[in-house]
C-alpha cells in the first residue's frame, strides 16, 4: 500500500530524513518512534504534502501512484489520512460543513454518490457519540476553542467520516490525559481492518499499550535504526533512546 | 481678504463648477439648500491633497456630464435580495416614494424640510453639504414604539449620468425599537453619482439595528453618509455592507451623547474588478459610562481598493468608556490594495480603548487542512473568504438577507 524508498527531505538546506524506507501493507498498523528533532513529524508532513519540505531524494508510491505527482487534496482522497499533531483553528467554518465538504469530495473521486442531508447526519451523529464527543461541537467553527483533547477527537471523528486507507497520526497522543486516550485509542482501532493501514507517529510507549503495533520502527536523525515487534517499544520503554543514539554513533 | 481670493480659487476648479452649475438647474431652491451650497463651495470639493480624501478622487464622481434627475419614470425593481422578505416594503425610485409602511408605531413622510443633526459640526462636510444642497425629498422615518416587523427601505436609481441626494431621517422615540433595512440599488451600467445620507436620533432606552446594503451597479459612484446622535440607554447596531459600486465612499460619524449608550457596527468592504471602497468612521464618546464596539472588514480581489480610516474620540469628561475598534483585511490578489488608518483620541484617564489592524492573504495553514481533507485548493480558498466576510453579517441580519448575501458574494449555504 505505501511503499518508502530511500526518502529524503529537508528544510531550509537542513537535512531532516535522511533516506528511510519503509513498506505498509494493508491491515498493518506501523508504529514509528523516535527522540524529538529524530524527523518523525518531518515524515507525517512530507506525507500529507506540506509544501515547506524538499523532497531531495527517494520516493514514495502509494497504492502504485507516485505520491509526489499528488497535490495535497488528491492524496486525501486517494485514501491518505493526516491526524494533525496540532489540529488547524478555522473560525467561522463549521465543523459539520467541512465533514461533509470532505466526506462528499472523497466519494466523489471514488465515483460514490454525494451524501444525501439525512443520512449524512445521522451517520455523523453515530461517529460524534462514538467518539465521546458533544453534538454541539458539529456547529461550532473547526477546532475553534476546542480543548487539546478535543481537537484530536475531532480528527479522530473527521478519520472515521472519510474512512481513509492509510491513516497517519503524528502525535495524536501527545497532550492527551488518559481518558481522552482511551476514547482516541478506541477510535483509532475501530478504524483496524484488513484493507487499511495505521502509521502511528509517537513520542511515547503509552499510546501502544492501547493500541497495539505490529511493527515498531524507532527514527533516529532521520532513519529508521531498529525495528521490531511491539516489544520493541516495552524495550525503549524501559531502556530510553541512548543506547539506539549510541549504536548510531558508533 | 486672502480667505475670499482662496475660495475663488477653489471654485474656479472643475468638481465646483460642475456642483454650482447644477445647482443653478434647480427651479426654487430653499434658503437651506442655498446656504449648503455656500458651505460646499466655501470648503470646496475635496481633491487627493484633502487629508480625508487622499486615496479616493472625486473626478470620476463629479464629472460635467452630470445633470439633475428631472423625470419621474423607471420600472419599479424586484431586487433578488428582497424577494425572500416577508416585511413592510418601500421603495424609492429615482429619488420618488412608491408604496407605503403600514406598521402601527413606524410612520414615513416626505418632507421638504431637512433635519440636521446639527452638533458638535459633524453635519457640515462635503457629502452633508451636497447631500442637502440638492436634495429634493426627505424621507422622515419615525418610530415610537417597538415594532418586531422589518422595515425595509429599497433606494433604487435608473437614470444615467445623473446626481441624486436622498436623504432618509430616522427618529426613533424613547424606549422604541425597530430593526430597519436600507437597500441601495441601480442598473448595472449606470455611471451617475448617488448622494445619500441618513441620520438617526436614536432616543432615551431605544434599540436601533440599522442594515445598509449598497450594492449598486458597477459603473455608479456613490458618496454617502450615516450619522446617528445616541442619547441615554440606547443601542444602535449598524451594518454596513459595501459590495456594489464603482466608487463607495461612505461617512459614517456616531455621537454618543447619552450615558449607557452603546454602538456596535459591523461593516464588510468586498471589492473586485477596479472597485474603490472607502469607510470613514469617527465614533465621538461625548459621556462617560457608553460603549462601541466596531468590526471593520475588507476582502479585496483583483485591482480593488479599500480604504478605511477609523476613529474613536474620547472626551474629556467621558469617563469609563470601553470601545475596541478592529479593522481586517484580507488581500486576495496581489494588485488588491488597502489604505488602513484605526485611530485613538483620548483625552479621559479612566477608559478602555482598544484598537487595531491586520493585513493579509489566507491563512496557509488553514489552506492545507482543508486541502488534507481532500476539499481542493480553490474550495478552500472559497471557504476561507466565505468564513473571513460571513462573520460581519451572520446573525445580524435577517436570515432571508444572509441567504441573498451568501449567493450574492457566491459563497456555498
Amino acid at each position: 500500500m505505501l511503499e518508502i524508498k530511500n526518502l529524503q527531505a529537508s528544510i531550509e538546506n537542513n537535512k531532516i530524513l535522511n533516506g528511510i524506507n519503509l513498506s505498509i501493507k494493508a491491515g498493518e498498523v506501523h508504529a514509528i518512534m523516535g527522540p524529538n528533532g529524530s524527523g518523525k513529524s518531518t515524515l507525517a508532513s512530507v506525507l500529507a504534502g506540506r509544501t515547506e519540505y524538499e523532497i531531495t531524494g527517494g520516493s514514495v508510491t502509494f497504492n502504485g501512484k507516485d505520491l509526489f505527482d499528488l497535490e495535497i487534496e488528491e492524496r486525501a482522497r486517494e485514501g491518505l489520512f493526516l491526524a494533525f499533531q496540532y489540529p488547524q483553528e478555522i473560525p467561522g467554518v463549521n465543523n459539520v460543513y467541512l465533514l461533509k465538504a470532505a466526506v462528499n469530495a472523497v466519494r466523489k473521486h471514488r465515483g460514490q454518490d454525494e451524501f444525501d442531508a439525512y443520512d449524512f447526519l445521522s451517520l455523523v451523529k453515530e461517529k460524534v457519540k462514538f467518539m465521546e464527543m458533544d453534538e454541539k461541537f458539529l456547529h461550532r467553527g473547526v477546532n475553534e476553542g476546542f480543548s487539546g483533547g478535543e481537537k484530536k477527537r475531532n480528527e479522530i471523528l473527521q478519520m472515521l467520516m472519510l474512512e481513509p486507507q492509510l491513516a497517519v497520526l503524528d502525535e495524536t497522543d501527545s497532550g492527551l490525559d488518559i481518558d481522552a486516550l482511551k476514547v482516541v485509542s478506541k477510535g483509532v482501532n475501530a478504524m483496524r481492518s484488513e484493507e487499511r493501514g495505521i502509521l502511528m507517529v509517537t513520542h511515547y510507549q503509552r499510546l501502544l499499550d492501547y493500541i497495539k503495533p505490529d511493527f515498531v520502527h524507532v527514527l533516529v536523525n532521520g532513519k529508521i535504526v531498529k525495528s521490531g515487534d511491539h516489544t520493541l517499544a516495552l524495550e525503549l520503554e524501559a531502556k530510553g533512546y541512548d543506547w539506539l543514539l549510541d549504536a548510531e554513533a558508533a | 481678504m486672502t480667505t475670499s481670493s482662496n475660495n475663488l480659487a477653489v471654485m474656479k476648479t472643475g468638481a465646483n463648477l460642475v456642483l454650482s452649475d447644477l445647482f443653478n438647474s434647480i427651479k426654487l431652491p430653499s434658503e437651506q439648500q442655498k446656504n449648503a451650497l455656500t458651505n460646499l463651495l466655501e470648503q470646496g470639493v475635496p481633491t487627493l491633497r484633502t487629508e480625508r480624501w487622499r486615496y479616493t478622487t472625486l473626478r470620476k464622481a463629479i464629472s460635467n456630464q452630470l445633470k439633475l434627475v428631472d423625470t419621474t419614470t423607471g420600472e419599479l425593481p424586484q431586487h433578488p435580495a428582497l424577494a425572500g422578505f416577508d416585511a413592510e416594503k418601500v421603495t424609492i425610485l429615482n429619488g420618488q416614494l412608491h408604496g407605503a409602511i403600514s406598521i402601527t408605531g413606524a410612520e414615513l413622510n416626505i418632507s421638504n424640510d431637512v433635519s440636521k443633526l446639527d452638533s458638535h459640526k459633524h453635519d457640515d462636510g462635503f457629502i452633508d453639504n451636497t447631500n442637502i444642497a440638492f436634495v429634493e425629498n426627505t424621507l422622515k422615518l419615525d418610530i415610537s414604539k417597538n415594532i418586531e416587523q422589518l422595515i425595509v427601505l429599497h433606494f433604487h436609481h435608473t437614470i444615467a449620468s445623473s446626481l441624486l441626494a436622498n436623504r432618509l431621517e430616522i427618529v426613533a422615540a424613547r424606549n422604541s425599537s425597530a430593526t430597519i433595512v436600507v437597500l441601495h440599488t441601480s442598473d448595472n451600467d449606470l455611471n451617475s453619482t448617488l448622494v445619500p445620507v441618513t441620520t438617526l436620533n436614536a432616543g432615551a432606552n431605544s434599540q436601533i439595528t440599522l442594515i445598509n446594503v449598497q450594492d449598486l451597479g458597477s459603473h455608479t459612484f456613490q458618496l454617502a453618509k450615516t450619522h446617528a446622535h445616541l442619547n441615554a440607554d440606547s443601542l444602535f447596531k449598524f451594518t454596513q455592507l459595501e459590495i456594489g459600486s464603482q466608487l463607495s465612499r461612505h461617512d459614517v460619524v456616531v455621537d454618543v451623547l447619552g450615558k449607557g449608550a452603546e454602538f456596535v457596527h459591523s461593516n464588510l468592504l468586498h471589492g473586485t474588478e477596479k472597485q474603490v471602497l472607502d469607510t470613514h468612521l469617527d465614533v465621538y464618546h461625548h459621556v462617560d459610562h457608553t460603549q462601541s464596539s466596531m468590526g471593520v472588514k475588507a476582502v479585496l480581489d483583483d485591482k480593488s481598493r479599500g480604504i478605511f480610516n477609523g476613529k474613536i474620540y474620547v472626551e474629556v469628561d467621558a469617563q469609563q468608556v470601553n470601545a475596541d475598534l478592529q479593522n481586517n483585511n484580507l488581500l486576495l490578489s496581489k494588485f488588491a490594495e488597502i489604505n488602513t488608518k484605526p485611530e485613538l483620541e483620548i483625552y479621559a484617564d479612566d477608559v478602555k480603548c482598544a484598537h487595531g489592524a491586520t493585513v493579509g492573504q489566507l491563512n496557509e495553514e488553514s489552506l492545507f487542512y482543508l486541502r488534507s481533507r481532500g476539499l481542493d485548493k480553490e474550495a478552500a480558498e472559497k471557504v476561507l473568504v466565505s468564513a473571513f466576510s460571513r462573520s460581519t453579517y451572520y446573525g445580524l441580519v435577517p436570515s432571508v438577507l444572509e441567504e441573498w448575501l451568501d449567493a450574492r458574494l457566491g459563497f456555498e449555504s
